[in-house]
């Protein structure tokens, strides 16, 4: 069902059954982008979870001179970002090594079935800013426009490119390093 | 990707989402509007103290601030440098502050140029 589709139903008051239609499209999408943040199923289950009540309870003010895709994907942007955001504070409260810890989970994932170049990319990403490693999943994982990135993150087109090249350079310097 | 979920990992995942507002929507209507009215108010009190008080802080402040700010000012017109080779550089006339340019300066000055970054990559990789 397209999005179009699902907020006529929404607007026509089958709302739970819009909603169902909504969660079952974008379940997996916003799971993968999720996780790529978090590198841990559990964290990303329950950042999944939140989203989806927030897209719940936010939808009667969507406004629909916005896409409802990117709509959807800047909230569950908002709920990675600020889970980053809290882990941070707490390892520089705590001394940790917050992104030793990320290799860590990257290595001890049971859920990780890639190869060596794949556990490397990941661990690479891990290391940029992150700007530039939400342009880059964007981008490079999720395959999103410049204009679609921009309107989900609120950063012009120029910085984004500018982003995502860095980003490149700086993965492919890592890369090397191993291959 | 090359991660994977448990079995049946999203299925499950979203009936838990539906159960969750399935409960939310079935909250007595009444009990939301009461407890909404509550919170309402107390944020409504809270605001109210905070302002009182800021307020109060500040017009006992003003006048203290006013005489430190005349006295900062004639404080720091003296340290203010008012030699011009102290702001320029001799040999080329630019404004000390402009002369160190990173890489990245340079990348974000040429792709908001309009060069793509493809070419930059290419540029770069060579």
């Amino acid at each position: 069902m397209s999005d179009r589709e699902i907020m006529r139903m929404y607007r026509s008051g089958a709302r739970e059954r819009a909603f169902e239609a909504l969660v079952s499209n974008y379940r997996e999408r916003l799971y993968w982008h999720i996780r790529r943040f978090t590198c841990s199923h559990e964290d990303t289950d329950d950042l999944l979870q939140d989203t989806f009540a927030k897209i719940w309870a936010a939808l009667p003010s969507f406004r629909e001179d916005a896409q409802l895709f990117t709509w959807i994907y800047r909230i569950a942007t908002n709920e990675a970002l600020n889970f980053l955001r809290k882990k941070k504070i707490r390892a520089t409260i705590a001394f940790e090594d917050i992104l030793g810890e990320m290799e860590k989970r990257i290595d001890s994932d049971p859920h990780f079935n890639g190869d060596a170049i794949q556990r490397q990319l990941h661990k690479a990403i891990q290391k940029l800013p992150t700007k530039q490693r939400l342009v880059f999943n964007l981008r490079y994982f999720d395959e999103l426009k410049y204009e679609e990135i921009s309107e989900i993150t609120g950063i012009t087109t120029g910085s984004l490119k500018a982003s995502y090249h860095h980003a490149y350079n700086k993965i492919k310097a890592e890369l090397e390093k191993y291959f | 990707m090359p991660f994977s979920v448990p079995d049946g990992y999203f299925d499950e995942m979203q009936r838990q989402v539906m159960a969750g507002i399935g409960t939310a929507a079935r909250t007595p209507a009444r009990e939301r509007t009461v407890s909404h009215i509550l919170l309402r108010l107390t944020t409504a009190a809270a605001m109210l103290a905070a302002v009182v008080t800021g307020t109060l802080s500040i017009t006992r402040d003003r006048h203290l601030q006013k005489e430190q700010m005349l006295n900062d000012t004639f404080f720091y017109t003296e340290l203010m440098p008012n030699d011009m080779d102290i702001l320029y550089e001799e040999s080329s006339y630019g404004y000390v502050a402009d002369s160190d340019l990173s890489d990245e300066d340079i990348i974000d000055y040429l792709i908001y140029s309009g060069i793509p970054v493809e070419q930059l990559n290419e540029f770069y990789d060579e």
